[in-house]
């Protein structure tokens, strides 16, 4: 069963979601603000985090900057609705995905269940991918250059994957937002952009300057072969 | 310059000019009649004293001994004495000065303060008049000021103090109109300024040390913009906190919904039977979600009005960002069988926050597609105009369009054309777009294009 915490101070709204979530077949727990969000991630091991932007004592941005000192699990930010500048920073630091607060539980439930689905190594999935100096292990979601270890979050693994799938080929944003993060792309959505310059930042670091993925105009992403 | 500082400038040149000339007149009447009296007699204190001293010796010893006084004095080199008697004869039969007669004597007798002529009655039975002849006559003056004047001013020199007033008095003018005017002009800044929404615009810092009306006038204008500025600035920050704080409520509401309707789905006995329930819950749900987005519209339009996002601006394609649009809004009009046309004719690139300005320019497209027949096209077009660098981007629809005095109305919020019958939405879209295009430096105005539409035109700043 999977494990998910859900930050928020907004004690009654996150015990329905509790409650909610909870039935959806998955183990919730719960913290009011951002420090007793961090302490509970140390003492335990969860599978996703709902994080709100705006808390008390240390907000939703901050907390997130914290677990992602440590970790690349994956999170989810709830962000006040029309909020675009925390929405970015979000992303920038590395959120896998956000949800406009408030939002109907059921479209929640949906945004955890695609980024679980696509955070976790598959059976089924494909061996090891190698092209050049890139190795691309899907079932244990770690990208090496060289040898090297590359720190990527689910969210930035999963856009890696498609485009390294299609090498060579040009994949439009609406098909990396539906195959990395199991929606499919919303309007004046800038999602994808911040996670593939997240990437490509990430990518050219490694390689040592080199440029390997490549906005298409009006087009999409390309790995360059 | 503006106006009123000619106006000033020219009132004060006058005043002063034709006080100047009034006053000079006035001096000169009066000079002239000294300048008459002195050129005719001398009027000076030793002349003074000669006349009294002759008019004593007249009274006195009698006319014999005033000639043997003469007659000595005749030898002397000062001015001469005359005794006139009432038949213009002098007493020692001298040839008069020039312009001394009896008609002249007498007026100088009549008006003589100075007593620089005397009338006596001698003892031989005539009247004599004694006067002194005037000192040679005075050259121009060489010297003014101490300065050595040119020769060819020496006869101008008479009109002299008349330019110098003249050129003081322009000096002064200038300077009077200067000091009434700039005040005024900096109001009128002050005033565009806050008339264009800057209300931070005050007058107080520019009119710094000044004592009188325009200054008290110029901080009643401080005072009344801030006050403007602080109720604004109140009025927004109660509509931000209303709609912050209208959500969460919401929010748990729609947890709750999504709670009953789990938890129904769940057990379906209890799901058959309240099958009305069911769809009352959707119902609910539904609204709660609309109000949510109108929550929504109300911050993203709170958080514009006040500027307290800045935009993170980018160089953006706006022909890549048009395109986008346009299949989005002719997806939507597929069911009325509506068109969007767009023939995208060159390069555009503007400084944009891409989101918020898609957002805008969707809205207003979204807005022609609703309002325009079943079976019409909506037209989409932009121009670039190369004189102020900006590109020009209409919409135009197939509709009714609007009345003149709703051309402005349709961009504030919940206004709602009358002419429509049902309405979508929640009348804010076209008041977030204007504050979006505003806030990126355009403008966007709506006309009516007869026997076709409403067409609203956007004005960006264009980049290279």
């Amino acid at each position: 069963m999977d494990k998910i915490l859900l930050i928020d101070d907004d004690v009654e709204l996150v015990e329905m979601l509790k409650e909610y979530i909870d039935l959806e077949g998955f183990s919730a727990s719960t913290a009011h603000d951002g420090e007793a969000g961090l302490q509970v991630l140390q003492a335990d091991t969860y599978d996703l985090v709902v994080l709100d932007v705006m808390m008390p004592k240390l907000n939703g941005i901050d907390t997130l900057r914290r677990i992602r000192q440590t970790s690349n699990m994956p999170v989810i930010m709830l962000t006040a609705k029309g909020d675009d500048a925390d929405r970015i920073v979000g992303l920038e630091l590395g959120a896998d995905d956000y949800v406009p607060k408030p939002c109907t539980p059921r479209e929640l439930v949906a945004r955890i269940r695609a980024i679980l689905r696509r955070a976790k190594p598959q059976a089924n999935q494909a061996k090891t991918i190698t092209l050049n100096e890139l190795t691309l292990m899907p079932e244990q979601r770690r990208v090496e250059w060289s040898g090297v270890p590359l720190v990527l979050t689910s969210t930035e693994f999963n856009l890696l994957e498609v485009l390294v799938e299609r090498a060579g080929n040009v994949v439009s944003k609406q098909m990396l937002s539906e195959l990395a993060l199991g929606r499919p792309m919303a309007k004046f959505d800038r999602n994808i952009d911040v996670h593939m310059s997240s990437v490509r930042q990430k990518l050219t670091a490694a390689a040592g300057g080199k440029q390997l993925i490549q906005t298409v105009y009006r087009l999409g992403y390309q790995y360059l072969k | 310059m503006g106006r009123l500082y000619w106006k000033f400038f020219l009132f004060f040149f006058f005043a002063q000019l034709t006080a100047v000339l009034v006053v000079s007149l006035a001096i000169g009447v009066v000079n002239d009649k000294r300048e008459r009296e002195r050129r005719l007699i001398d009027a000076a204190p030793p002349a003074k004293t000669m006349v009294f001293a002759a008019a004593s010796t007249l009274k006195i010893s009698g006319i014999a001994s005033l000639k043997s006084m003469l007659t000595i004095w005749l030898s002397e080199p000062m001015p001469q004495l005359y005794a006139v008697n009432e038949d213009g004869i002098d007493l020692l039969k001298r040839d008069l000065p020039k312009g001394i007669n009896k008609e002249s004597l007498t007026a100088l007798t009549a008006d003589n303060e100075s007593r620089a002529i005397e009338h006596v009655r001698a003892n031989d039975g005539h009247q004599y008049w004694l006067f002194v002849e005037p000192r040679n006559k005075r050259p121009p003056p060489t010297y003014f000021n101490g300065a050595k004047i040119p020769n060819n001013l020496k006869y101008l020199f008479p009109a002299m103090p008349l330019i110098v007033g003249a050129l003081v008095s322009l000096l002064f003018a200038a300077m009077l109109a200067w000091y009434f005017s700039k005040p005024i002009k900096q109001l009128r800044f002050a005033f565009e300024s806050a008339a264009s929404g800057n209300l931070d615009a005050r007058v107080g810092t520019v009119m710094q040390g000044r004592r009188d009306e325009l200054a008290d006038l110029g901080s009643a204008f401080d005072v009344m913009v801030s006050r403007v500025s602080q109720l604004i600035q109140s009025q927004t920050h109660l509509m931000h906190q209303v709609s912050h704080e209208l959500r969460s409520p919401l929010a748990r509401l729609q947890i709750a919904i999504g709670l009953i309707k789990q938890q129904s789905t769940q057990s379906d006995a209890a799901h058959q039977v309240n099958e009305k329930i069911s769809t009352s819950l959707n119902r609910i749900e539904t609204e709660s979600v609309r109000m949510d987005h109108l929550v929504g519209e109300l911050l993203t339009l709170s958080r514009l009005e006040s500027g307290v996002t800045a935009l993170q601006k980018e160089r953006v394609d706006l022909n890549e960002l048009l395109q986008e649009l346009v299949e989005d809004a002719n997806f939507e009009g597929i069911a009325n069988n509506i068109k969007v046309e767009y023939a995208p004719i060159e390069n555009i690139y503007i400084e944009a926050q891409a989101d918020l300005l898609q957002r805008a320019i969707d809205n207003i497209l979204r807005n022609a597609v609703k309002y325009t027949p079943e079976n019409t096209v909506v037209v989409l077009t932009t121009a670039i105009n190369q004189i102020n660098k900006s590109v020009v981007l209409t919409v135009k629809d197939a509709g009714n369009g609007v009345t003149e005095n709703e051309l402005e109305e349709i961009f504030k919020p919940f206004y709602r054309a009358n002419t429509s019958e049902a309405t979508r939405g929640y009348g804010l879209g076209l008041a977030i777009a204007k504050q979006i295009i505003e806030s990126h430096a355009g403008t966007v105005t709506a006309e009516n294009i007869a026997n076709t539409g409403l067409q609203v035109t956007i004005v960006l700043p264009v980049i290279e």
